[in-house]
Order: structure tokens, then sequence, then C-alpha cells
């Protein structure tokens, strides 16, 4: 145990908080929801305080030799301490709206119990530069937050609880597998020593083996494509305060660790660039797709964290292929992740503060939900346009940057004579991905905020005014005031953020080129101008069209139009898990484990007969016996008469 | 060095004798007593210096040997814990049945020989010592005297002969072969002598194996388990898939390490048969233990899962391999202590016997669930726990020491294994604790345990967890163990 005891303190007092807090709660719940504010605003004035020592690129470490037999590593430097400083950022409001937000929920204690640990375990995962230490925080985080997940204990929250486990155990094997042969291969797992002993080797084949197996392991936490198939019930069955977390942070740590991964095994290689590059776009159209289709607020939300995640794989992925050169796409992904979390967190609190009240996320339930009332209105817009990437909102500079970068492969590609093509289709479809998600906003928007429900819109204007509590109030204000300040200001403070991140997806050999990006010039608005006006054209086109029908004449309903047997959870993995599997190893096993002696020995028919007798031999004796005593008592008699 | 042998034996003999054991006040006391005062001898023995021995030539061709070892006092701690925790579980269960009295003469009888076992030094010493407890173990089987539970000793006990025969005619033939009657590091074989009959002692020393791999229920022979399990008082199956089916593995160890050697195995078709064998047994425990809903075979059939991926940890010869068995044996043996205690306790007070029934229990009774969940995340090697440890070690040694197709499909085979553990494990906590919306069952028989129960649970789950949280201690100890017998 080594280094600096204040980062093992930053993971361990939300683990400790959790106990307090749970005692505290066996004697009063009151007293234990404040103590739970208590401990995560602590949490976050203290990763706050901890920003000066970065001062001039240091860094910090704490290192146990010999935890669970490996290293438990943590570090503090630009990256960690932005994601550390949003994660407290983030586990800070949702706990402020949990207290409104559980009020009449049961098991409260519980949910304490299991949510502040795992803020510690999520802070030790982003602070961590060891493998193994990513995979510990990894997996104490799945059984920490799949208790959130199931919290209501109603079936649909179970099963997607499970749905989750499920994908982050296979994940987690694949992880171990990945990790056992990285360490059989440099007999470490230190991510500073990986990146110096992958360099020096000839053979990659073991190398892809093993980052194969872990992009796909830490994929199933960051929701990519063939391991997502947890997002959308998980997000739509948990409670809101847990969606936005998994939302906003929980996949952001599957990010880190295919951020880890990516810039340390693979730095600067071109084919794993590319690979990286089409598996996230698939993830973002898929994700896109899915959310255009939906009909449930947190679905259509849960959906489109997929496709923005797709959008960071792309950018991870160009950066790869950019090599030493790659600012515009490193700055980009890192820029996206964090706009991402932060505009999740207010989309999904705005849906919590209508859930509170309604308690259904239906679109056809919620029309008009949001007339009259213009905090909730003005906060939703902020995250609508952000996260639609509007000029001044803060997701437009991190997707002009990922658009630059696609860019950027594309000029390369034509240079050195990579695939040209393979980018352009990536571009276009970039901007269709773009599109798409102005489309689904566009959708919630004029489903919460313009249409008027058909017969309980007195119900909902009745509740204007008083929708909201204080806490969850200020939550909502400052989640939603950081999003246009970000955008309107982007050489203020996202640029700084991304100039302390890019350490972490880059070999920082050779140092940058620095060619600033002029954000609002209007040939660099082009694309986010194309993207809008696609996105109006598929709202207008399709959703209005095909995705929405009008009822007698009068109001406009909303119909789920994509086909149920399509879900890939129903139609491959559960059968795939529950049975498919089973039934072959189970066919397998019968024939192996036939009990032939064990049949044998039936068939001569053993019984304990002998037991029976000796009962019967005991009962007639002491038959023989009473028989015995009752002649002598006769007899005494007789002789005394 | 007797002590821990030949007082268990005597004070077990005794209880036939002393009258008053029926009641239970005076049997717990007494037997409380003789496991604390064995288990303080197994300490001195274990923090003892680093060579004790104890030899009697008790005839021409027979050398009775003692000594104690790193991996002697590896196990015979664990059989020490593991034999004090069930016995003191047992003192509930066991006053319901109808003859205690029996029970814990011969669980204390068998504690004797099987600390016997850990202890023996010789090759012959430790066959006397494993027949004796192997026999000693059917009258613990037998205790319910129902026809299931004779028909089951009897199946036992032809599983036993077999693997006798082997052990007999396999031990025979490679003790000809033999430098010394002892173990010695590195094994004690004669080269000059063995020259020209490679292929026949290669045969026997796999018959042998294989006669001891049928105590640790190693495919094919891993039947016997599950009949057991599913007979025998939970105690007794405690004692036996904790302890015995590791004293089979023990022995493995001591035949390939300390007989043997392992030079001349490696790389042979006996290592690869063997390994086959192993990653078999993973794979039909685990599955097997998936596809059933009874209690007792789940646990019965997870027990073969387990001790085959120890197996496969020693059959990988190298010394990584054989650090991950042992840690994985450590680890096993508590956590499956916790989780039979936790089912335990609520069989004896419901009766439940199927996997359903469990539904909602950790409404009920959060502790014991929260130790079994504690305790399932160990036998599916989550990290930070000491199962991860030892799959850890096991992995790597596979890893490295097995080259070309067996090794990726047995490193493939042990990670299916640990999915499917999860498999058959996690749902029994899940549903435990989210019985769903349409759970009914209010346990009303299911009430807290007492203090005979919660205490080795509590105990069991916190040494595991803290030995997992800095293995590092345990881990050199095991490191100059294994150094000492020179793989």
């Amino acid at each position: 145990m080594t280094g600096d005891y204040r980062l093992l303190i930053l993971v361990l007092w939300p683990f400790a908080g959790a106990w307090i807090g749970y005692l505290i709660g066996k004697k009063d719940s009151t007293y234990r929801d404040y103590f739970a504010d208590f401990v995560v605003i602590a949490e976050f004035v203290y990763v706050l305080w901890l920003f000066p020592e970065l001062r001039g690129g240091g860094t910090t470490n704490f290192l146990a030799e010999g935890f669970c037999g490996l290293n438990l590593h943590l570090r503090l430097d630009g990256f960690r301490e932005i994601y550390g400083s949003i994660t407290a950022y983030i586990w800070m409001m949702t706990t402020l709206i949990s207290r409104e937000y559980f009020a009449h929920y049961q098991n409260r204690n519980r949910y304490y119990l299991f949510v502040l640990p795992t803020l510690g375990a999520t802070m030790g995962l982003f602070l961590s530069a060891d493998l193994f230490t990513v995979y510990l925080f990894c997996q104490i985080i799945s059984f920490t937050s799949f208790v959130g997940i199931a919290h209501d204990e109603r079936d649909t929250a179970l099963k997607a609880a499970s749905t989750y486990l499920a994908a982050e155990i296979i994940g987690g094997s694949f992880i171990f597998s990945g990790l056992s042969r990285l360490y059989q291969l440099f007999g470490t797992l230190e991510i500073d020593e990986l990146r110096a002993a992958v360099s020096g080797l000839d053979d990659r084949t073991g190398v892809y083996v093993a980052g194969v197996l872990l992009l796909f392991g830490f994929g199933a936490k960051a929701g990519m494509f063939p391991m997502h198939f947890w997002m959308g019930r998980a997000h739509a069955g948990s409670p809101a305060p847990i969606s936005t977390l998994l939302s906003s942070i929980i996949t952001k740590t599957g990010l880190f660790g295919v951020i880890l991964v990516c810039a340390n095994i693979f730095i600067e290689d071109k084919a794993w660039g590319i690979f990286l590059l089409v598996l996230g776009t698939f993830t973002m159209l898929l994700g896109a797709v899915r959310a255009i289709f939906g009909v449930h607020v947190k679905r259509i939300l849960a959906f489109s964290s997929l496709s923005q995640i797709g959008f960071i794989l792309m950018g991870i992925g160009s950066s790869m292929y950019l090599g030493a050169q790659n600012q515009t796409a490193v700055h980009g992904a890192l820029l996206h992740m964090v706009n991402h979390s932060l505009l999740k967190l207010l989309l999904y609190l705005c849906a919590a503060v209508i859930y509170m009240r309604t308690h259904t996320l239906h679109l056809d339930d919620i029309r008009g939900y949001g007339r009259g009332k213009p905090l909730l209105h003005a906060a939703f817009l902020c995250g609508a346009l952000g996260l639609g990437c509007v000029p001044f909102f803060n997701g437009y500079v991190s997707k002009t940057l990922l658009h630059e970068g696609i860019v950027e492969c594309m000029h390369l590609a034509a240079e050195i004579g990579g695939p040209y093509v393979l980018f352009l289709v990536a571009e276009m479809l970039f901007l269709l991905g773009g599109g798409m998600t102005i489309a689904y906003m566009m959708k919630l928007y004029f489903c919460i905020f313009i249409q008027k429900h058909p017969t309980d819109q007195e119900k909902f204007d009745n509740l204007n005014k008083h929708y909201i509590g204080k806490a969850t109030t200020a939550a909502l204000i400052g989640a939603s005031a950081v999003i246009p300040v970000l955008g309107m200001f982007p050489h203020l403070f996202l640029e700084r953020v991304a100039l302390w991140g890019q350490g972490i997806l880059n070999s920082g050999l050779e140092p940058y080129v620095i060619h600033p990006v002029h954000y609002f010039q209007a040939s660099i608005m082009k694309g986010s101008l194309l993207s809008i006006g696609a996105g109006v054209v598929i709202y207008f086109s399709v959703i209005r069209k095909a995705l929405m029908k009008q009822v007698n004449g009068g109001a406009w309903e909303y119909v789920y139009r994509w086909p149920k047997k399509l879900d890939l959870e129903d139609l491959i993995y559960r059968p795939l898990i529950e049975r498919w599997v089973p039934d072959m190893c189970g066919a397998v096993c019968s024939v192996l484990n036939t009990p032939i002696l064990y049949r044998a020995i039936q068939k001569m028919d053993l019984t304990t007969d002998w037991r029976e007798k000796k009962k019967e031999n005991d009962k007639k004796r002491a038959e023989d016996r009473r028989k015995m005593l009752e002649k002598r008592r006769l007899k005494d008699h007789n002789k005394y008469r | 060095m007797l002590i821990p042998i030949i007082l268990p034996v005597a004070a077990g003999l005794a209880m036939f004798v002393i009258k008053g054991m029926e009641e239970r006040k005076l049997r717990d006391k007494y037997v409380t007593a003789v496991l604390l005062v064995c288990a303080a001898a197994g300490i001195y023995i274990v923090l003892g210096p680093q060579s004790q021995e104890l030899r009697l030539r008790l005839s021409e061709n027979f050398l009775f040997c003692l000594k104690a070892d790193g991996l002697s006092k590896i196990f015979l701690s664990l059989v020490s814990l593991a034999w004090i925790c069930n016995g003191f579980f047992s003192f509930e269960y066991m006053s319901r049945e109808e003859r205690p009295v029996d029970f814990f003469g011969f669980y204390l009888i068998c504690y004797g020989f099987i600390s016997g076992v850990a202890l023996s030094g010789g090759f012959s010493t430790m066959q006397i010592f494993y027949i004796i407890a192997s026999i000693l173990c059917i009258p613990l089987l037998m205790n319910r005297g129902t026809n299931e539970a004779v028909q089951a000793s009897v199946y036992y006990m032809a599983y036993f002969l077999i693997g006798q025969l082997f052990i007999h005619f396999g031990g025979k033939y490679i003790m000809k072969y033999m430098n010394s009657e002892e173990f010695e590091a590195g094994g004690s074989l004669n080269m000059t002598l063995l020259e020209g009959n490679e292929g026949m002692f290669m045969a026997m020393v796999f018959l042998l194996l294989l006669g001891f791999g049928i105590k640790a229920c190693v495919f094919p022979f891993h039947n016997w388990h599950k009949v057991t399990a599913q007979a025998a008082p939970l105690p007794a199956v405690c004692a036996i898939s904790g302890i015995l089916t590791k004293m089979g593995v023990i022995a493995m160890i001591r035949v390939t390490c300390n007989m043997t050697g392992m030079g001349i195995l490696r790389g042979t078709w006996v290592q690869n048969v063997w390994i086959i064998l192993a990653v078999l047994s993973i794979f039909i425990g685990a599955v097997v233990a998936f596809r059933t809903t009874r209690l007792s075979e789940r646990l019965a059939y997870s027990t073969v899962g387990q001790v085959g991926c120890i197996v496969f940890g020693v059959a990988a010869m190298c010394p990584d391999g054989m650090t991950g068995a042992i840690l994985l044996m450590i680890a096993h043996t508590m956590a499956f202590l916790v989780l039979f205690f936790t089912t335990g306790a609520i069989y004896f007070q419901t009766g439940y016997t199927e996997v359903d029934q469990l539904r909602g229990i950790g409404k009920k009774i959060p502790n014991m669930m929260f130790c079994f969940a504690l305790a399932s995340c160990v036998l599916m090697g989550i990290p930070p726990t000491m199962g991860f440890v030892g799959d850890w070690y096991t992995t790597q040694g596979a890893l490295s020491a097995i080259s070309g197709p067996v090794a990726s499909a047995g490193s493939a085979v042990f990670l299916i294994g640990e999915l499917f553990a999860a498999g058959y494990l996690l749902p029994i906590v899940l549903h435990g604790f989210f019985p769903g919306e349409e759970y009914s069952l209010k346990h009303e028989k299911v009430k807290v345990p007492s203090l005979y129960t919660r205490i080795p649970t509590l105990l069991l789950t916190g040494i595991v967890y803290v030995i997992g949280f800095c293995p590092m201690p345990l881990i050199s100890f095991i490191h100059e163990a294994v150094s000492a017998m020179a793989l």
C-alpha cells in the first residue's frame, strides 16, 4: 500500500457511507436521506478539491500490491479527474432527486445500500491505471447496480435486471479470458507497461485475440453492438435515477475500458481503428432506428444512448486510424462522452419529473403533459437541442469534432491508399445518424409539449406550478444551465477539458500540430445543418406518416410498428442462454452422465428388512416380557389370596 | 504428531461407551471440546518447525511415516476448520435425527483418519488412512437407515472398491520403481529400473490417478456423489463434498509430485487424458447442475464441477496451476460449506428440496441469504473474492504449461463452467431477494436460524473474504510448499 491515500478514500468513502446510511436508515429514514445527500455532496467537493493536484500535468498514484493476488493501482490524471468529477456530479444530482422520486417506494434502505457503493466502484474504475483494477470495479458495478435496476420488484424490472446481469457476467468472463491471455503474453496488466510491451512485439495474433475478447467484454458494459441487448429493457424497467446513472455513467465505464484497451494495446493500429469504426456505425444506426420506432420515453432515451455510444466508438475508431495526429478525433470522442453524460442526465431528469406525477411514460399517456410548464419546457429543449447538435449547444461542439475526425480519416485514406469509400459511407451514415437524432427528439418534443391529450389535458394543466419539488427544481435548473453555456463558449470550457483529457487516447510521442477549429463558421456548420435538415425530413415523412395514426379524425396516437419478433434479446440471446446452449450441453452430458453402475445396483433391489425385523423382534420381546411379568404378578396375587 | 490422529479416534470410540451421550447438552460439549483440542494440536503442528517427522518401522516392508510439510499443513488446517464449523452446524441439525450419537462418534473417528491422510509421509501410510477414512464415511452416510441410505452406501462402497482395486494394483506396481518408501520432493523414481517399462508404468500411474480420482468425483466416476448427497444427512454431505473429495485431490498431488515426479508425466498421454477427464467433469458438473431443479442434486453436481476445476489445476503440472488448485480447494471448501449451511438451515426448518421453493426466502432471512450470495460469488470467481484468485492462477498455469488445443479448450471450458456456475447459483439468490409480483409463498415456517448455524456461516464467509482481499501471505505460503515439492 503505497502512494496517495486520498485516492483510496475517494473510492472507499461511498462504501463506508452506504453502511453508515444503512444503519441510520434502520432507525430513521429522513436522516438517512439527508446523510446520503451528504455522502454524495462530500464526494463531489472532495473530487473538486483534488483538481489543483494536476496543475502542470502532474499525476498522483496509489498502489496496493497483492490485492486479490494482483495489483490495485489507482491514478489521478487529466481525463480521470474530469470523469471522476462528472461521476460525482451526476450522482449528486440523481441522489438529490431520489428523495422525491422514491417517496412512495418500499425498501429505500436497500436502494441506498447498493447505489452508494456503485458510486465508489465507478469512481475506482475511472481512476484505475491497471486493467485488473478496471475488471474488479466493473464486476462490483454489475452486482450493485443490478439491485438498483430491480428496485421496484415488478416482473418487467426483474426481467430487465436479469438480462443486464447476464450480459455483464458474460462480458466479465470475456474480460477475464482476455486479461489472462494478456498476462500470459506480457506478465503485467499495468497500462503503461503494456503500451511499451506491445510495441516491441512482432507476432500480434495473440494480442488480437485478447483484444477482441476485452473489447466485447467492455462492450457489454458500454452497450456496444453485439452486446447491447440489455440496454432498452434495463433503462425502461429501472427507476429514473438508476436509468440516469446507467445511461450517463455506467455505459461510460465500458467505454473507458474500450479506450484503455485501444489506446494502450492497439495504439496507431489502422486495422483495429477500422474494425471499431464499423462496429460503432452499426451501434449508432441500430440505436437511432430503434429510437425512432419507440413509443416509451425511457426506451427512446435508452436507444438514443446506444446511438450516441456508437458515435463515440466511431470517434475512437477514427482516432486509432489517424495515428499520431489524431487530435480532432480524440477531442471529439472525449467531449462527446462528457456532453452525452450531461445531456442524458438532463433528459432523464425531465423523464423523472414527468413520471413522478403521471406514473407512466408511454407517449400516448403523456401527450401534452408539458404544456404550461416553462421550466420543464426549457430544460427539455436544452437537452433536445444539445443532443441534436444544434449550434450553440454543447452537443454541437463534440459532434462537429467527430465529423471532422472522420473527414480527416477520409483524406488520410486517400493519401495512403486506404479504404476511402468506407470512410465516405461512414461520413454519410454519420450525418444520417445525426438527422435521426433530431427526428426522435422532435418526436418527443412534439408529443410532450405541443400535442394535447384528448381526455386528461385538464388534469395535466391543474398540476402546473406545483408539479415538482424544491430539490428537483434545483437539480433541473443546475443540469440544464450547463448545456448552452458549454455550447456557446467552446474555447473557454470544452476545449480545455479536451486538452486535459487527450493524453488518454494518444501515444504522446509526437506533439500535436495545432490547427484551431472555428466552430461557428459556415463551412463547419454545414454538416450540422445538413443533419438538422435530414432530421426534419425524417420526422415529417417517416414518423408523422408511418408511426402515428389519427383516431376517429381527432387526436394523433403513436403506434409501435417495430416487428415484435425482431427483438434481438427475445429472438436470439434469451433462447441462446436459456435453451439452446443448455439443451445442447445437456444432450452431450446425458450421454456422458449415464450411471450404469447405479442402475445395476438398483436392479439388485436392496431393502432394509433387517431394521424392520429388528423392530418386530424388539416388540415381540417386550410383549413376552410384559406377559411374563403379568403372569408373575397374577401368580403372586394368587399366592396371597 | 499423533495427537490429531489418535485423540479424535479415541474420543469417538469413547462416545459409544460413555453413557448419557443421548442427552444433547453433554454431547455437544464433549464434541466441541474434542474438536477444539484436536484443532489446537493441529495449529501446533501447522505453526511448528518446517520438518516434523515420525517414523515407525512396523515390519520389514511397512514403514509408518508421518511428515508435516507445506501441503500437509494446508490440508490439515483446512480439515480442522471445516470439521469444527461443520460439527458446530450439526449440533442443531442432528438433534432431530434418530441416531445422533452414532453420527458424532463416527464423525470424530473420521476426523482422525482424514488428519492422518493429511499428515502421512509415505504411500503405504497414506493408503491405510485413506481406506479407513473412506470406509468410516459409510456409517455417516447410513445414519438415517432408510432404504435410500443403504442403497447409496452400497453404491458408494462399490465405487470405493473399484477405486481400491485401481489403487492397490497401481500402487503395488509403482512402488517397485521407487527408491524410497516415503514421499520425496520431486519424486523418487529409479530411472535405471524403469528403463524399458515405461509403457506399463504410465498405464499404472494412470490407473492410480483414476483410483484416487474416484474420490475426487472425476469423470467418469462421479455419479456416486449425487446419490450420497441425496440420501445422507446434510452434515455428512458437507463432510463428504467439502473434505472427502479434496482428500482424493491431495492423494493425486502426492502421487504426481512426491512419488513419480511431474517431469516424467509432463507432456505424456497420461497428462492429456487426465486434463480431458478434468475438463469433462467441469463441464458435466456445471451443465447438470444448471439443468436440475433439485437443490441437493444441484449442489452435488456443482461440487463435481468445482473439484474438476481443482483437478484441472493439478493436471496442468506447473507451479502456478498447483497454487491455483490449492487456492481453489480452500475457497471451494469454505464457500461450499456456507452454501450448505444456509440451505441446510432452511431445509431443517421447512423441508424444502426444490430450488423454486426458495423464492422469496431472502425477505425472511436476509443475512443468511446475503452470506449465500457472497459465497456464490466466490464459486463464480468474481473479483475481489478468493475464487477469482484461484481461477486466475489456475488459468495462468493452464495457459503457460499446457500447449496446443488442449490449453485453449481447457481454459474455455473452465470459463464456461464459471458461467454456468453463475447460471445455477445466481437465480437462487436473485429469486430469493426479488421474488417477483406473483409471489405468494410466505415462508411462515422460516425463522432466523439459531446461533449454531449463524456463527459458522458468518465465520467462514468472513475468512474466505479476508483471504480473498489480501491473499499474499497465503499465496507465498503455498508457493513455498509448492517449491518444496520441486515440481
